[in-house]
């Protein structure tokens, strides 16, 4: 069977450095207001680096009109901005807001999880940025790990699109705060 | 230049010294990786790093050297780089004639190019003979001098070997917004079963990944390394007998630890609970090798020299002189090891002065000022952005006003460069050679010119160069500076034949295929020497002494470094700057409640030496008596603060840390 | 001297059959020992039979359980019904490295066979078929591994060309020049990903032979927690369509219940797709079905019947909070604060399309109870329950609680 490549999300590791957020632009060089990946905080110490999830029912996918967008079969989802028509319907179908809408080109780009890179054996760039080893890709067809789970707070509901995208979650920690 | 990849290395004032390979396509930097032949940074770069592209390719940037007239009033007018340097050489030769020497010509250059080619601002004026020049190390000296106090050399462990230990100790650092390079070696000793702790007054991305985190009141370190010495004296040391033999003071300390520290009160000054000081103390007793970590944040208050000591004997105690795989780390200072033959140029001999004038930089304007005969009246800036960056900011605008020249070399139009006459285009570290060393980590590594410059930008050396034959042009044998020289003859001549042994070194050409690191890093354990246990009594004394020196405001305002700037340097980088954190004022929810203050309201923080105004953020983790601003944005909140003028002051770092401020509500007529 | 090597004419015979495969060991074997014998996979589904394979109905395997304790024999009896005999046979596993692959039976049509008198012979044929079903196995997976990168392609619609799916589908017999449907079986997922393997591939199985027995040409993939199933509709009836996908789905859920009860099972129904290139649409449609299923507990929720569910499912949960309470808020304060249950009738009634007598029905109420109460919601939601804005306004609200988004 064929490979479901997916991000693997160590919360408890990510220090919100954003190194991956700015490597991808740095690979990709998107325009100023694109963002392909985001850390965000979203909730107290608990950050979340965040792209498309290349789901494995793409909602961006079934929606579109001009079939931008493909799945292939090692699990990326791509989009082809040359069919895209700027109609911005899969921007509104995604439940994570992986697809970035460009004014000026009026069209519409995503994380390609760097199908050139990891054709060629390549890791993505944000994962190759990632100083922590927080974030990392994996196989979800074969892996597996207890202590994964595949939502945390502050992500968006996994059912329906069923996201490529598994977590570890913060562990708890011992903290003496001033008398 | 030809299309490929080459090797470059991140001057900034930063922990990394990162690796970089650039991706150069038609002369122009497509993108850029991580060096993976660096063995600290390991191929990975910060964020900063990453927006390397953006640095390089911004409109905002200076693309030729430009004259404004009158100062400060924006009206900038392009000139030529032979105009520009006929102007300032035609000012340093009148000044000369003027005042019989050149000491009232001057320079202010620090950290925002650490690389040894950099120093050729240094190079080109001691090539005048006396001049006035800047001294001291405004971030890290207090602590180099505690560090060098105890072992009788500067030392600073292997950072990669972090991996290997069993318990890691953070006072005041964090590495999670610094340094983030650490965190992987951190990690890795953790997923083997270390203990990771963090001890800082506020609750930092590190803190919040430690295993054990304590809060400690601002300024009362060395309190609670006495502290949990106490509990393992109390306990017993294991092989006294050895330290007693390694140390210089032993019985004393103890005497001291023993008589006059008592827990309960260390509890009440620090805030920590004894509880937590028993865990720490039992991890110190327990875990080895351990390692023990001095942040810098540690020496930015008039104790700082204490509390490092402090921490450095209790370091002492736990094996750091007895297990060779422990560690104490702060930063090291291998770049002296170097010829650094452009810092230390000899410039001619002056009939009848001897030595330049120095400026302590940590209060530079202030000291500037008070020079008389010459008085300062030409100002070069170099590598800094003195608005933002520097204190004391009413007496820079004072110097500012007797200055008959400011000459400001810079990649973008900073506001210290808005205030100056003439403005130079600097080169970005992908258009210059360089060599860089780490003062965190030990590797050695290159810096090759990539792309061609930014428009008509150039490097600090090559301006020295071409500025110093202006000068032998207009006034013959004015510079001995050996203009013919190029970067790479420069860069040869820093690696003398015993730097290349210890960085293992068959040629120059071995750093184009890769960083290397030094072979032998300095050993905690002295060799001959012995380990300087503090306290003596005086020190002590002293310490409770100034404790008790009574601040007349009510919050100690704390300015650490964001995330994706180093000081103001990012700041016009916007992919950087995508989120809004300039202005922003935190403040615990004691002192919201106390002053009526909301989330996201505007309030006033101030102090004699002046006022900024912020957005309030109410941080729930942050001690009642602090307040927490970020470095640069619109409005420099150095104007707050200013250096405790006497004692200590020669030989210290800036106290940053020490400035008290109030808060108050924003209201429209307070302005 | 030579003798001592000889090997016995029924083994030679028996080896010389098997290389034409399992159909030939089993006639050889049958003609050997004169009784009729079967080859069955682990689900007791006939694979090959000395009498034709339409004769068997049903097998039973009954352990005798004298002979399992009796460590001797190997083998062991059970029984074989056909449509119109029950017989005894003996039955022997075929095993490569510890792994199940079938059953070799003998049996008899009178009395039980004996085991020690067969049990070499059934021994020794087992492994021919073992590695004759090995052998078999390997093709089909190669294959399969075509088939199911084909599929791929089809469920993710990245075979733009109608002709090149249609061509390639003859290549096993499937086509697709008539409409087809998606069906999505899967094991339900919450925390964590579904990884149980065997369990999805028995599935497969039942699906797969159930689609046999339906003459059908199955086209089947599993895919993680999924099997994945295409079924040409060639009736125009909607209506008889509909019945026989749900009855399918039933006959499927429950095989596969009985078989792994311990693991939840849903499926879901896309669209009927004329087009194969726009089947990919019938399988994103399928899952969304079998998620709202779940969700409003529906057995064979077929995508077509989501209206107003699916725009409620995927739209803003702050503002479907709000509408909810707008709608219903004043009605659950009541409740609150008089220790009432007036939401419970409005939603039973709601559930009954307001058509007091079927709700007195359901909720057990007298009808003028009833009716005193929708009086006092109407008084209390300050709405006319006859309006048939008010009545969208509840039903959807209604609808966004299923949804579990409140
Ligand atoms: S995250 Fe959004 S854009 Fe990416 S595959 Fe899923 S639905 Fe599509
Ligand atoms: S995988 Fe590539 S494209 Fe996607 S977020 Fe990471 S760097 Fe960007
Ligand atoms: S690079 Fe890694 S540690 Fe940094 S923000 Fe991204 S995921 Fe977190």
């Amino acid at each position: 069977m064929f490979k479901r490549t997916g991000f693997i999300f160590n919360a408890d590791d990510c220090i919100n450095c954003k190194a991956c957020e700015i490597s991808c632009k740095n690979e990709n060089q998107t325009p100023m207001n694109i963002q392909w990946r985001t850390v965000k905080k979203v909730a107290p110490e608990l950050y979340l680096s965040l792209s498309c999830n290349h789901c494995d029912s793409p909602e961006c996918f079934r929606v579109c009109p001009e079939r931008a967008f493909i799945k292939r079969k090692d699990g990326i989802v791509q989009i082809d901005e040359n069919l895209c028509t700027g109609c911005q319907l899969c921007v509104s179908a995604c439940p994570y807001q992986a697809p970035q809408f460009n004014p000026e080109t009026r069209k519409v780009s995503k994380c390609q999880m760097c199908y050139p890179r990891q054709d060629i054996g390549m890791v993505p760039a944000c994962v190759e940025a990632c100083t922590t080893g927080a974030l990392n890709l994996v196989d979800l067809n074969t892996f597996e790990d207890e202590q994964t789970v595949r939502n945390l707070p502050g992500f968006s509901d996994v059912t329906v699109t069923n996201p490529s995208i598994i977590f570890y979650p913060l562990k708890p920690r011992k903290r003496y705060f001033l008398q | 230049m030809k299309d490929g990849v080459y090797r470059n290395t991140c001057p900034r004032n930063c922990f990394g010294t990162c690796g970089i390979l650039s991706y150069v396509k038609n002369g122009r930097l497509m993108k850029v990786t991580g060096d993976p032949k660096h063995g600290y940074t390991k191929g990975r770069l910060c964020a900063k790093g990453y927006a390397s592209t953006q640095f390089v390719y911004n409109t905002q940037r200076l693309k030729y050297p430009m004259i404004q007239s009158p100062r400060g009033s924006g009206n900038w007018k392009r000139i030529s780089w032979d105009e520009a340097y006929s102007i300032i050489a035609g000012k340093i030769i009148e000044l000369n004639q003027r005042f019989g020497s050149n000491l009232a010509s001057g320079y202010n250059k620090f950290s925002g190019n650490l690389g040894f080619l950099h120093y050729a601002v240094e190079g080109m004026f001691n090539s005048f003979g006396p001049h006035t020049k800047p001294v001291g190390n405004p971030c890290a000296l207090t602590g180099k001098l505690a560090v060098n106090q105890a072992f009788g050399h500067n030392f600073s462990s292997n950072p990669e070997d972090m991996a290997d230990t069993n318990l890691i100790v953070i006072w005041g650092a964090n590495p999670a917004v610094t340094n983030v390079h650490q965190m992987k070696f951190i990690y890795e000793a953790r997923r083997s079963g270390a203990k990771f702790i963090v001890i800082d007054p506020i609750f930092t991305r590190t803190a919040e990944k430690a295993d054990v985190y304590i809060q400690i009141n601002p300024g009362t370190d060395a309190w609670l390394a006495f502290g949990i010495a106490k509990i393992l004296i109390e306990k017993g040391i294991d092989d006294e007998e050895s330290i007693r033999e390694q140390t210089i003071g032993w019985d004393q300390y103890k005497h001291f630890i023993h008589h006059q520290i008592d827990l309960s009160d260390v509890s009440k000054r620090t805030g920590v609970p004894t509880e937590a000081m028993e865990v720490l103390a039992e991890f110190y007793g327990n875990l080895k090798p351990a390692v023990t970590w001095n942040g810098l944040g540690i020496q930015r208050n008039d104790r700082g020299s204490h509390s490092i000591s402090a921490i450095n004997s209790l370091a002492a105690m736990t094996g750091i002189l007895s297990n060779p795989n422990s560690g104490l780390y702060y930063m090291h200072f291998d770049i002296e090891h170097f010829p650094q033959l452009l810092l230390n140029h000899q410039g001619p001999v002056h009939p009848n002065i001897t030595k330049s004038r120095d400026i302590d930089i940590s209060n530079y304007s202030k000291n500037a000022l008070a020079l008389t005969e010459p008085p300062l009246k030409f100002l070069w800036v170099a590598s800094r952005n003195i608005i933002t960056q520097d204190q004391n900011l009413k007496s820079w605008h004072q110097l500012f006003n007797q200055l008959e020249l400011i000459v400001t070399v810079d990649l973008y139009l900073t506001k210290t460069a808005k205030h100056s006459d003439i403005v130079l285009p600097a080169a970005s570290h992908f258009e210059e050679e360089d060599l860089n060393v780490g003062y965190w980590h030990y590797w050695l590594s290159i810096n090759q010119k990539s792309i061609p410059p930014y428009y008509e930008a150039k490097s600090d050396l090559q301006i020295a160069r071409e500025l110093t034959k202006k000068l032998n042009e207009l006034s013959p044998g004015f510079s001995n500076f050996p203009f013919e020289k190029e970067p790479i003859d420069w860069i040869k001549e820093e690696l003398t034949p015993e730097i290349m042994r210890q960085y293992s070194l068959t040629s120059y050409e071995d750093l184009l295929e890769g960083p290397h690191k030094k072979i032998e890093i300095a050993h905690s354990m002295p060799d001959s020497e012995k380990f300087r246990l503090l306290p003596s009594k005086e020190t002590v004394t002293e310490q409770l002494q100034s404790e008790n020196l009574k601040k007349p405001l009510t919050y100690r305002l704390l300015t650490p470094q964001t995330l994706l700037k180093i000081h103001s340097q990012y700041e016009l980088v916007p992919w950087l700057n995508q989120e809004q954190t300039e202005d922003i004022i935190e403040l615990s929810s004691t002192a919201a409640i106390q002053h009526e203050i909301d989330e996201n309201t505007k309030i006033e923080i101030y102090n004699q030496h002046g006022f900024i105004i912020g957005t309030a953020k109410i941080n729930p983790t942050l001690p009642n008596q602090v307040v927490l601003a970020s470095q640069a944005g619109n409005n420099p909140i150095n104007q707050l603060i200013t250096q405790t003028d006497d004692k200590g002051a020669n030989g210290s770092s800036t106290f940053f840390y020490d400035s008290m401020v109030n808060i108050r509500k924003w209201r429209e007529k307070n302005v | 001297m030579n003798n001592h090597f000889a090997i016995p004419e029924f083994v030679q015979e028996l080896s010389t059959a098997s290389s034409h495969g399992v159909n030939q060991i089993v006639q050889k074997l049958s003609t050997l020992l004169s009784h009729p014998v079967l080859v069955v996979d682990p689900l007791y589904q006939v694979l090959s039979c000395s009498t034709g394979i339409e004769a068997i109905d049903e097998i039973v395997i009954m352990p005798d359980n004298q002979q399992e304790s009796n460590p001797h024999f190997a083998v062991f009896s059970c029984q074989i019904s056909t449509i119109d005999s029950l017989k005894n046979g003996l039955a022997n596993p075929i095993t490569l490295n510890n792994k199940i692959l079938g059953y070799l039976i003998l049996f008899s049509n009178d009395k039980p066979l004996a085991a020690g008198l067969y049990e070499d012979a059934l021994i020794y044929t087992a492994s021919l078929c073992a590695l004759q079903m090995q052998k078999s196995l390997e093709l089909k997976q190669e294959r399969q591994k075509f088939k199911e990168a084909f599929l791929f392609d089809l469920l993710y619609g990245n075979i733009k060309q109608k002709e090149d799916i249609t061509e390639y589908g003859e290549i096993w017999g499937w086509d697709f020049s008539i409409p087809h449907i998606v069906i999505v079986f899967s094991y339900k997922e919450d925390n964590h990903f579904f990884t149980n393997k065997q369990t999805v591939n028995m599935l497969l199985q039942v699906v797969e032979n159930e689609l046999i027995s339906q003459n059908f040409k199955p086209i089947a993939m599993a895919k993680q927690s999924q099997v994945i199933t295409m079924i040409p509709l060639v009736d125009t009836d909607y209506d008889e369509n509909r019945a026989k996908l749900e009855a399918f789905a039933v006959t499927v859920l429950n095989k596969a219940a009985k078989m792994n009860p311990e693991f939840e099972l849903a499926c879901g129904i896309g669209k009927k797709y004329r087009n194969p290139t726009e089947l990919f649409r019938s399988y994103q449609e399928a899952k969304v079905a079998f998620e709202l299923g779940i969700l409003l507990k529906i057995t064979t929720p077929l995508f077509t019947d989501f209206g107003l569910e699916r725009i409620l499912y995927k739209h803003d949960l702050q503002d479907l909070i709000e509408y909810y309470n707008h709608t219903l808020g004043s009605l659950l304060e009541h409740d609150k604060n008089h220790d009432g249950n007036l939401i419970e009738t409005l939603e039973v009634l709601a559930a009954n399309q307001f058509d007091m007598g079927k709700t007195a029905k359901a909720s057990f109420l007298h009808r003028n109870t009833l009716r005193y109460r929708v009086k006092r919601i109407e008084e209390i939601l300050n709405m006319k329950l006859d309006d048939l804005h008010v009545r969208l306004d509840i039903m959807a609200a209604f609808k966004i609680k299923q949804l579990r988004k409140i």
